[in-house]
């Protein structure tokens, strides 16, 4: 069994899928032997592009956008990561449920996935410090 | 009918107002190939509309999809693209006409794909069709509310794409109502509510590859049905758009339309040129997905619907990638391919009772509009189409399309109203008038979009011009009178005769102004659009918007407006807006951004004002500087002429203060229904000839005489003078009756001179009050008269020889001058004739001048004082006297004599001599012709054309110039209209005289003007089979071309001078009358003469064939059937339909009024 300190961090193939969402924390890849740390959100959330209207007033447009950062990684959970939810590439539709803002609530969302790229990272020995995976196009769904 | 654009609710703003998100999706046509086959046989003729193919099952082939043929096995390399015209049948393809060089072998795709596409028009012997070979129905209606494509995901619950569907239709025939039937063909779509032939439907799309088109069938309630194809992408995961697309640039602009780029990077490999391409999205405002904000937008909304017009592949080399490769996609929407498709210029004509093509009844600018579109291209059939005003308001009786594109012929029909062709994003279009031509109450009651706020807007540049551009307008318009079939031009002029204060002017030509409207209220209207064009042309003040994202759901319009509400502190020149200031949206430009779900927005709006000061009046110019129609342009054939530019049919300079003579104007029908027809004793007028029971007026303008012809005349601009020619056998002389208002009840008519002589042709020119009348040499007796006018000649005049003195009178060209002797009596010029036995000269005048003395006359010996030119001193006044003489001798010789004029005086001149006698014309033999300049009030000297021809002969005048053509024995004559005669280049002949002389308005066979030339293009006739075996010839520059025409290989023989008529609108066609063995046949070509076609026998003494000049389908025919009376044919001779008239005596002329 693994424990899990957030449990409503979690990920679904594909968007609507609400019901196939799983805690990431909980996942234990096979060819690993250590589950996902939790993801933080800290400094990660973006409303959109902020604009001035001209009579001063401030709206966004654009999608919100979501960084989950991972403290570390291990290179079978960034393949488990990358196999199950982006067919293998870097990038995929999901599902996923995470709070926007520390504090914040619940809640789920359809979003586009984004893997950062080997170059991206910060690569160790047998991890990956500061694992930054982005969700982009977030829609809130019921 | 509705705008493309409604205003926007409270709820709307709002969620303007709020954030915005959005995904944009591409979704391209996948072109399903339903055939794809190879060509086994092509038509060898020049342009063809079929092929046949290998194929000959069709499966799923529906007309109007695309056709592609190209020589190699690959879509991409077809050199035609073109559409199913008809249903397939065996394996023969029906495809638009073309003149492609499609070759055996060829390849042949049918895809599943409706695109605007042009259609042809065909004129053949057989009828004038359109899109080759489609004969004349009822026009169609117009569908609208439906958008050219829907896109969108299919609901993760259902699996299925909805659509809610709600279309309308507007009957364009106006003996339609607004009822209609429809019939739903939605492929593997699901009706879920309504039904397959309910007006609304809701429906549902699953995913697929193929996706599918959607049609719609709408049945008027007299039968007419109009089919529309709209294109239906459904997609899931599996079947998702094209996903390898940029972010699109959209632009829409009210004058060009709306475009779209994009850029591509993966995926359309495969895609065919000018694919059907979708860009639409899904949207969110205030995070709550569009569709459930309010109505905003639609859940998937059409951004754009367009087709891909250019692709510019790159590549570019990079320092970490190596190399990456990219398209880019130009977009065009719908008025980029009206732009590009040619259109025929067509004559439109308003008419009760359309039997051909181009006939419209209550011919209004939106029916015209919809005419043109629907007969010469598919574009109604996969863009919908509204009017902002589908009233019969302003209705014309011709309307010329102009020549070029599709587009610019549409737009220059809506110029006539200030309207113009306006789109939406999603493929519907609008015929809607421009707003800055609306009266302050039409401005009022426009739509207004929006309010906008300061809170609407990111950027703002607001433009404003400090000087006028343009200073003067000059308009022209006309009213028509629906109850005479009349217009009525108008002039106007802004700001007035003095101008503003910008140099350059602009012209706000050929408006259409409600019809039946008293004078004062179309000059009402004429001056206010005109004053408002004046306003139109100069710089308005000019707002640029940075919007946020969102508002790219703005459609540019001058049907609707906006407003502003900002406050000064939103520029440093404290410019305030508010609501009561309109504005209109001319263009919006949008960029997607598809990383951050975003668009950039920019809004261009002009200020619209109140309106302006109406322009003034001014009268209308002298009647020789204006045509008699508004709005028309030449006549053509639809093809495959290609005619000259339209000619401007309302002066371009008014001068004010001339006359305005519109005030008093009797007008008639235009279209066939006034109609003069005459028999020897009687003439009557019809207007309304083209009913079954025409009732007639009897204008017989004098009894006792013998009525020779008839003719309205074209060159009174109030098209009411007629003329009348008579001959008054008890006197021996010739009449023409003149009356300024042949439509008054009475008319009153007014007698000429007489001319002496039996004259039988009556021939009008283009210079008005011009008249010739003609004469062969029928043996004349009773009283006649011989006029020499030495300024056409010496006309057998020769002087006499002296020995020492030499000739007594030298010849000048157009006198006789230095007559001199030495103080004795001395014949100076002589003629021969032959006087017949019981004939006398009673009379001879001689005019001249001589500087002493007298004129004698002599008769061989005897010698006669003239009276009255006794000179008692030397002095240069002309002198001109007669002398009564009773001369029966035989002598064949007459002379003028002078007694001892001074020697070697120029001053001594004789330049016409006058013979008058009883009895036997001694000069007959000769054909002749006068001219009156003053309406036949006076006519000018007799001229002698030559020796004369079988009688009656033949003349004609040329349609505008100076030319006219007479006959003489076998030789045609040309003169200077008045002048003296010399031989026609061409026109002699061998056997036979010249008995039929037409000059046609064009060239033959072109769209050429046959006028102001000095040996114009005719047709001639023969009195008998000539000696080369000829009895009709088109004569051009080049010579003679034989055309006679044959019934059973027998030649047909022209039956007299008026015995053929070629249309105005095209000089390919003749109609003629003409004898075989005995009887007489209606012949017709539509080829110049190459062949013909014989229409049937008429009566014996059937004697003249008429055409209406402003006939632009060349198809009306009037015909004088003798003992059969007066006949008509609608369709050039395919049916001919008697009319009874009031009479029993044979109808020897009829003549067509417009």
């Amino acid at each position: 069994m693994v424990a899990t300190f957030y449990p409503d961090y979690q990920l679904a193939v594909g968007h609507n899928n609400a019901a196939g969402l799983v805690s990431i924390e909980g996942v234990l890849p096979t060819t690993d032997t250590r589950p996902f740390v939790a993801p933080t959100i800290r400094a990660g959330f973006t409303q959109g592009q902020m604009i001035v209207r001209a009579d001063g007033t401030c709206t966004f447009v654009g999608f919100p956008t979501l960084i989950w950062t991972f403290s570390w990684l291990t290179f079978a959970q960034r393949e488990y990561l990358r196999n199950t939810y982006c067919a293998g590439g870097w990038t995929g539709q999901v599902t996923v449920r995470t709070r926007l803002t520390a504090g914040g609530s619940y809640s789920n969302y359809n979003a586009t996935m984004v893997l950062p790229q080997p170059s991206d990272g910060d690569e160790q020995l047998g991890r990956i410090e500061n694992y930054r995976v982005r969700f982009i196009r977030m829609v809130a769904i019921s | 009918m509705t705008g493309l654009m409604s205003a926007l609710t409270v709820g709307n703003l709002a969620s303007l107002r709020s954030n915005y998100a959005g995904e944009q999706y591409l979704s391209l046509c996948p072109n399903v190939r339903l055939v794809e086959t190879t060509v086994t046989a092509v038509p060898s003729t020049a342009s063809f509309a079929q092929i046949t193919c290998a194929e000959s099952t069709w499966t799923g082939v529906r007309v109007g999809q695309t056709v592609l043929i190209a020589h190699e096995d690959n879509e991409r390399a077809a050199f035609f693209r073109g559409y199913v015209r008809a249903q397939p049948s065996g394996n023969t393809l029906y495809i638009n006409a073309t003149s492609a060089g499609i070759e055996v072998g060829d390849y042949v795709w049918v895809l599943d794909d409706y695109a605007v596409h042009v259609k042809a028009a065909r004129d053949t012997d057989a009828g004038y069709y359109k899109d080759w070979d489609e004969a004349y129905h009822a026009p169609r209606p117009l569908i609208y509310n439906l958008k050219t494509a829907y896109a969108g995901w299919v609901d993760p619950t259902t699996n299925v794409l909805t659509l809610s569907l709600a279309p309308s239709a507007q009957a364009t025939n106006p003996d339609a109502s607004a009822t209609f039937t429809w019939a739903w063909d939605v492929a593997d779509g699901t009706i879920i509510v309504g039904g397959t032939n309910t007006q609304n439907i809701t429906v549902t799309f699953p995913a697929t590859d193929e996706q599918r088109w959607v049609h719609l069938t709408v049945t008027d309630s007299v039968g007419t049905a109009q089919t529309f194809h709209f294109f239906v992408a459904a997609h899931d995961e599996a079947h998702p758009p094209a996903l390898g697309f940029t972010g699109a640039e959209i632009v829409g602009d009210v004058d060009a339309g709306w475009s779209a780029s994009v850029e591509a990077f993966t995926g359309v490999e495969e895609v065919l040129d000018q694919t059907l391409c979708v860009i639409w999205s899904r949207e969110f405002y205030g995070d709550i997905e569009a569709g459930n904000a309010g109505g905003l937008l639609e859940t998937w909304a059409i951004e754009f619907v367009g087709r891909l017009r250019k692709e510019v592949n790159q590549g570019r080399s990079d320092s970490e990638l190596a190399y990456t490769a990219q398209v880019s996609f130009e977009i065009e929407g719908p008025t980029a391919q009206l732009a590009r498709l040619d259109a025929a210029p067509l004559a439109l004509r308003n008419t009760s009772s359309p039997a051909v093509w181009d006939e419209l009844e209550t011919l209004t600018i939106w029916r015209a509009v919809a005419h043109l579109l629907d007969t010469h291209s598919t574009f109604l059939t996969v863009h919908s189409l509204s009017s902002d005003d589908v009233t019969d308001d302003f209705q014309q009786p011709l309307l010329g399309t102009e020549d070029g594109s599709l587009l610019g012929a549409v737009n220059a029909l809506g110029a006539h109203i200030n309207a113009s062709l306006e789109f939406a994003p999603d493929g519907r279009s609008l015929l809607a008038r421009n707003l800055r031509f609306g009266s302050d109450a039409a401005r009022a009651a426009a739509t207004v979009i929006a309010d906008w706020q300061e809170s609407d807007l990111i950027d703002l540049e607001l433009e404003h011009g400090h000087a006028q551009l343009i200073g003067a307008v000059e308009a022209d318009g006309g009213c028509y009178n629906t109850l005479t079939d009349a217009v009525t031009p108008f002039l106007s002029l802004a700001p007035g005769v003095q101008v503003g204060s910008a140099e350059a002017k602009s012209a706000l030509r050929s408006q259409v102004l409600r019809r039946n409207q008293t004078d004062a209220d179309a000059q009402a209207e004429l001056n206010f659009r005109c004053g408002q064009a004046l306003d139109a042309e100069n710089p308005h003040d000019r707002l640029t918007i940075q919007f946020p994202a969102g508002y790219h759901i703005l459609i540019p319009s001058r049907a609707a407006v906006h407003t502003w509400t900002l406050t000064g502190d939103t520029n440093v020149r404290d410019i305030t807006l508010d609501d009561t200031r309109l504005w209109l949206l001319t263009s919006i430009r949008h960029w997607h951004d598809n990383d951050a779900g975003t668009k950039e927005v920019q809004g261009v709006f002009e200020h619209l004002p109140a309106a302006a000061p109406s322009g003034q009046t001014v009268t209308y110019p002298d009647p020789v500087e204006i045509s008699d129609q508004l709005s028309a342009i030449p006549p053509f054939a639809p093809f495959p002429a290609f005619p000259e530019l339209p000619e401007i049919t309302l002066p371009t300079v008014p001068a004010i203060g001339d006359s305005q003579p519109t005030a008093s104007v009797t007008v008639a029908s235009r279209n066939g229904n006034t109609v003069l027809v005459w028999t020897d004793s009687a003439l009557w007028l019809s207007l309304n000839f083209l009913s079954a029971a025409p009732t007639y007026r009897d204008i017989t303008p004098a009894t006792g005489v013998e009525i020779k012809s008839a003719q309205f005349d074209p060159t009174d601009v109030n098209m009411t003078r007629a003329y009348c020619l008579v001959y008054d056998a008890a006197a021996d002389e010739s009449v023409v009756y003149r009356t300024d208002n042949v439509f008054a009840n009475p008319p009153e008519w007014t007698a000429g001179a007489a001319a002496i002589g039996e004259y039988d042709l009556l021939r009008l020119s283009s210079s008005e009050g011009e008249l010739t009348i003609y004469r062969s040499s029928e043996v004349y007796t009773g009283n006649w008269s011989q006029e020499f006018d030495f300024a056409y000649g010496q006309q057998g005049w020769e002087p006499q020889v002296r020995p020492v003195w030499g000739e007594c009178a030298v010849w000048s060209g157009n006198r006789w001058t230095d007559v001199h002797v030495e103080r004795e009596q001395v014949t100076i010029i002589e003629r021969a004739f032959t006087l017949s036995p019981g004939s006398t000269i009673t009379r001879i005048y001689v005019y001249g001048g001589l500087t002493s003395i007298r004129f004698y006359l002599v008769f061989r010996n005897a010698y006669v004082d003239l009276v009255n030119c006794t000179r008692t001193s030397p002095g240069y006044d002309p002198l001109e006297g007669y002398a009564d003489v009773s001369y029966d001798d035989t002598t064949t010789r007459i002379g003028v004599e002078v007694d001892a004029p001074e020697y070697g005086s120029n001053y001594s001149y004789i330049n016409r001599v006058v013979v008058e006698g009883t009895g036997s014309d001694p000069f007959a033999g000769e054909a002749r012709t006068r001219t009156s300049t003053d309406f036949g009030t006076t006519w000018g000297a007799e001229v002698v054309v030559g020796t004369s021809p079988t009688a009656p002969g033949a003349a004609d005048t040329i349609r505008v110039g100076d030319v006219i053509l007479a006959a003489a024995s076998e030789q045609v004559r040309t003169a200077a209209i008045g002048g003296a005669y010399s031989d026609e280049t061409n026109g002699d002949l061998s056997g036979a005289d010249p008995a039929l002389l037409l000059i046609p308005l064009r060239d033959f066979g072109a769209a050429t003007k046959n006028t102001s030339e000095a040996t114009p293009e005719y047709l001639l006739g023969t009195s008998d089979i000539d000696g080369s075996g000829e009895t009709l010839y088109r004569v051009t520059d080049a010579g003679k071309t034989a055309i006679t025409p044959t019934i059973s290989g027998v030649d047909a023989l022209p039956v007299g001078p008026e015995a053929a008529a070629i249309p105005y609108a095209n000089s390919s066609k003749i109609a003629l009358l003409a004898t075989v063995s005995g009887v007489v046949h209606l012949l017709t070509t539509a080829n110049g003469g190459s062949s013909w076609t014989d229409r049937g026998a008429l009566a014996n003494d059937a004697w003249s064939v008429r055409m209406r000049r402003s006939d632009r389908a060349a198809l009306q025919l009037f015909i004088a059937d003798g003992a059969d009376g007066p006949a008509y044919s609608p369709n050039f001779g395919a049916t001919i339909i008697h009319k009874p008239w009031p009479s029993s005596d044979p109808v020897i002329g009829c003549e067509v009024y417009g």
